[in-house]
């Protein structure tokens, strides 16, 4: 098993490197801006009040401490969007290339004819691709403590671990729905096709959720809607229904994934 | 003591498509049997139930007395398998993939006699392989648990004879050590040089099976005949006689069984020059395939 994931992660730490790298930038190049933002603050709340509600609703901004926070304006303008948007991206991919991909390069004979039953092959793709999860979120976010010590800001640790752990769970959940499609499929293509889809039906259906009452109810259909960075750092929790939702998608999808692996016939063309 | 490989009423359906119907085999220990058949015959389906990469519709397969669905794990300990088409990490080196099967078996398995014996350079990265090298690469990783048995999936496909002389060293020395081989080829005097015993495979079901001296027993003559004078057709085409081709003065005639009543058969005519040739076995494969 350690054979395998050892060899997963070898093949990945490309992807891992550079997205964690990207992410690292991106929080480094937002927390050299807050300062800046920070002392104009008091302009910016007056230009963000005068916007209608449901546009800062939609986009995550907190109109009276949006700048006044670095916590406040990461959740905003990086972790609200960019950050959940990177790794999903990163677990899509390895999630696709777990066993879509392997079938697709053919790959995926080597590993069958080794003596491990099947349930430990899944196990180990399954683990590489949490690997990979763990090692980016921890990257993306608890990099923010030592960034922030670096340009001098101090700010609440709380709000941050919150976000990675609420980040963690929706990267399981989005990581579980792609490894069963991943289960599912011998193409890598319709596995990233679907799931990208998936991801874009889910933030368009939060967006339009937050511009008019009647389609309110579209929110509880979006993991974007259970992943909240701005609310988590207003409120200082993660709402328990959030954790149930994606800890239950998490649990049911890979249940799935699990059993269409065991059973499926595996046939390289 | 159970045989290396029993199938018994394997069927495996995929919708409509019978790719195995209800076959029966029996390969026992330390032969060496050819599964031959034409693409889409069923052949590769049949070594992937083995391998337990795909579940028959019904029917079952032991080997060595485990069963392939239940014992899995077991029974590819003790099998090395190298697929129709090899494909492997291209970023990888071949040293690479022996490091990463060798995780799978332990110390024990040391390739570096099957490297040397194939002149492989396990320090090049897979992508820059060429088709007989990967296929080396495949030879080697199937080799290396040390197996008891081995399923290849046409193993000398696209390489030159020099490499596939090297496989058949490799199979006969294997045969030697008193080990299995389950083989499947569409090259028929390639297992005539390495099977024991062969089974033919056609439309997912099995034709014939049979040993490698009783298949070239079933003998097919191609006599090219000349005429003195013009002699028709009819006049020597029998049950047991096809003509194939018309020559200027004569025939070319393809024989089936014996040649004795055919030569008598022509002895009255006055005859200019003939020409009588043994078919090999993939001629007669055909024949086989024309039923």
């Amino acid at each position: 098993m350690i054979n395998i994931i050892l060899k997963s992660l070898k093949q990945r730490r490309l992807s891992i490197i550079i997205y964690s790298l990207f992410s690292l930038a991106m929080l480094t190049l937002y927390s050299s801006l807050f300062p800046s933002f920070q002392a104009e603050s008091q302009s910016f709340s007056e230009v963000f009040k005068n916007l209608p509600e449901a546009i800062s609703k939609a986009f995550g901004i907190n109109q009276t401490t949006f700048f006044n926070y670095y916590d406040n304006f990461l959740s905003s303008e990086f972790y609200s969007l960019t950050w959940p948007l990177v790794f999903s991206i990163l677990l899509i991919s390895s999630a696709g290339n777990a066993i879509a991909g392997e079938i697709d390069k053919g790959t995926i004979q080597i590993l069958l004819a080794m003596p491990v039953s099947r349930m430990k092959l899944f196990w180990s793709k399954y683990l590489t691709g949490l690997l990979e999860l763990i090692i980016f979120i921890a990257t993306s976010t608890l990099a923010a403590v030592p960034i922030a010590l670096f340009y001098d800001i101090s700010f609440n640790h709380t709000s941050i671990y919150l976000i990675t752990i609420s980040g963690a769970l929706f990267g399981l959940a989005v990581y579980s729905i792609t490894f069963m499609l991943s289960a599912i499929f011998s193409e890598r293509s319709r596995v990233y096709a679907i799931s990208g889809a998936l991801l874009v039906i889910m933030y368009v259906a939060n967006i339009f959720a937050s511009l008019k009452e009647s389609w309110s109810d579209l929110k509880y259909i979006s993991f974007f809607h259970y992943f909240n960075a701005s609310a988590i750092v207003t409120d200082q929790k993660i709402e328990p229904i959030s954790i149930i939702i994606f800890l239950s998608i998490s649990l049911i999808f890979t249940i799935l994934a699990l059993a269409i692996f065991s059973r499926r016939d595996i046939a390289v063309e | 003591m159970s045989n290396a490989i029993e199938i018994k009423n394997l069927k495996k359906y995929f919708g409509k498509n019978h790719a195995v119907d209800d076959i029966n085999l029996s390969i026992e220990r330390g032969e060496i049997f050819g599964f031959l058949g034409p693409n889409g015959a069923g052949k590769t389906t049949t070594m992937r139930a083995i391998m337990d990469f795909i579940t028959p519709t019904s029917g079952t397969i032991t080997i060595d007395g485990l069963d392939s669905k239940k014992d899995s794990v077991e029974i590819k300990r003790k099998i090395g398998y190298l697929p129709s088409d090899s494909y492997f990490y291209g970023g990888w080196t071949g040293r690479e993939h022996m490091d990463f099967v060798r995780g799978f078996y332990g110390i024990k398995t040391n390739p570096t006699e099957l490297i040397k014996k194939l002149a492989f350079d396990s320090r090049k990265k897979v992508k820059s392989l060429s088709t007989g090298n990967k296929q080396k690469l495949g030879i080697i990783l199937a080799l290396m648990g040390n197996p008891d048995i081995l399923v290849l999936d046409e193993p000398t496909r696209g390489l030159d004879p020099i490499l596939q002389n090297d496989i058949y060293e490799i199979l006969n020395d294997y045969k030697k050590a008193g080990k299995t081989a389950f083989v499947s080829s569409h090259n028929l005097p390639e297992v005539e040089k390495i099977c024991d015993r062969i089974a033919i495979i056609k439309s997912g079901k099995i034709i014939k099976t049979t040993t490698i001296q009783e298949i070239k027993q079933l003998k097919i003559h191609f006599v090219t005949v000349a005429f003195s004078k013009k002699i028709r057709s009819e006049q020597i085409e029998s049950d047991d006689c096809e003509i194939i081709r018309e020559i200027p003065d004569g025939y070319i005639v393809k024989v089936k069984g014996e040649i004795g009543p055919f030569l008598k058969r022509i002895a009255p005519y006055e005859i200019k020059d003939i020409e009588v040739a043994h078919a090999n076995l993939e001629e007669i494969f055909l024949e086989y395939y024309k039923k």
